[in-house]
């Protein structure tokens, strides 16, 4: 079988993460969390109701997006999936800008619903498929979304976990800050502190994260992998390998 | 009203409405509240809470397992009440084994938003079901009869609501006589 991509990889991570019977909802432009979604409900999670924008299959409302914003606005929503250009200690994420707002040196496209589905959400786990020291900063340049929030917002929101190329991290409530949950295969602690620019809970010893099963890599291979083509036609060409 | 249910089928946690102001509905009711629009100077709005019903029932004259169902006529706010509703259940003429999908007459109402499905033949009598039972106007006449005095209202409630042990027996008693179609309605 051949070698798993890091995006295959990073599928497999959020697929375990994945509760049979979770409200799921995917966002735009979000290859990675769908065939992480896709193969949870292939494997284990038989009756998660996945909501994808963007799909036919697995979209069930009749139309539009404003369905799936307001169930998240009801707080029915179990688990969503962010990511963002930055990531900080605090748990904020940046879709805004790099630099300052006034006079940026990159503009993004913004938030959409993210500052509201950080918050109402009950699980959210952010992605990120680079990481380097320049996406996990000490401060984000523009807080698009608030790890944590005022008292007086009676509701806590912000994130569970950030899956990259390289580790799980996980927040934790307590202190407000991000651990080590478990690195992957082929990366080293070393290379996570190098490439996080800020400190992490290290647990001693450190989990490493199961390298992906034959069983998850066939089924991703083959039935999420046709599933996706009609979702994100060129993530699943050239980020999924075919299974022969 | 409208604008209560409308917030909680989109989890505001208020509506803003227009009118009312000056009017006696605001004595009456403590939960319509006078703010000030923080928008724009010395405009006095009213605003609601949002409205979130336990329980919404629909009727339908086609449902499938899953909880996909047709209701009757071309009414959207189903919609919105579904959504509004913590739980919503579903009474339909038939329930089919075949997958239900939007497109076929009448309003669709999709299995997310629906919690559980019961066949209930004859389930809008009085009222009537597409093409499968027309309205029971004689039946409406003597519930409007009945309802102009307290003691014929309570023998109407005994005969009709208390009396049946179920709807079966609440059809048997009212003559209820479906007229199906096959292939015609929805």
């Amino acid at each position: 079988m051949k070698p798993y991509t890091p995006e295959e990889l990073m599928a497999v991570v959020i697929s375990r993460e994945v509760r049979n019977g979770e409200t799921i909802g995917i966002g735009a432009a979000s290859p990675v969390p769908a065939a992480g979604c896709i193969l949870a409900e292939h494997l284990h999670a038989p009756r998660a109701r996945i909501i994808i924008l963007g799909s036919d299959e697995y979209y069930p409302f009749p139309a539009g997006s404003s369905e799936l914003h307001f169930m998240a606005q009801k707080g029915e929503l179990d688990l969503f999936f962010l990511s963002g250009i930055q990531i900080d200690r605090a748990g904020n994420i940046n879709l805004h800008v790099l630099g300052t707002y006034d006079a940026p040196s990159v503009r993004l496209p913004g938030a959409y619903g993210s500052a509201m589905l950080y918050h109402m959400a009950r699980r959210v786990i952010l992605y990120r498929t680079e990481h380097t020291s320049r996406t996990f900063v000490e401060k984000v340049d523009f807080v698009t979304a608030a790890g944590t929030v005022p008292e007086s917002a009676g509701r806590e929101g912000g994130p569970s976990l950030v899956v990259t190329p390289r580790a799980i991290l996980a927040w934790d409530r307590e202190t407000r800050g991000w651990a080590l949950a478990s690195v992957h295969p082929g990366s080293t602690v070393i290379d996570i502190e190098e490439n996080t620019g800020f400190a992490l809970r290290i647990p001693r010893p450190v989990p490493m994260t199961p390298r992906p099963t034959p069983r998850e890599l066939r089924v991703l291979r083959t039935r999420v992998r046709d599933k996706l083509k009609k979702i994100y036609p060129e993530f699943a060409e050239k980020k999924i390998a075919p299974a022969k | 009203m409208y604008s209560m249910v409308q917030a909680g089928s989109m989890g505001a946690p208020f509506a803003a409405v227009r009118g009312l102001l000056g009017g006696d509905l605001l004595k009456h009711r403590p939960d319509l509240r006078v703010v000030m629009n923080p928008f724009q100077e010395g405009d006095a709005v009213v605003v609601a809470p949002p409205i979130r019903p336990d329980v919404a029932v629909f009727h339908a004259a086609r449902a499938d397992r899953l909880g996909n169902a047709i209701t009757l006529g071309e009414r959207r706010d189903d919609w919105m009440l579904a959504r509004a509703a913590r739980r919503v259940v579903v009474t339909a003429e038939e329930i089919v084994e075949k997958v239900l999908k939007p497109g076929a007459a009448g309003t669709f109402l999709p299995a997310i938003d629906v919690d559980h499905v019961v066949c209930v033949p004859g389930g809008a009598h009085p009222a009537g079901c597409t093409k499968r039972y027309a309205c029971d106007r004689i039946h409406l006449g003597e519930y409007l009869e009945a309802a102009k005095d307290e003691i014929a209202f309570k023998a109407y409630l005994e005969k009709y609501v208390f009396g049946p042990r179920a709807h079966r027996a609440y059809l048997s008693r009212v003559g209820f006589r479906p007229r199906k179609k096959r292939g015609q309605d929805a």
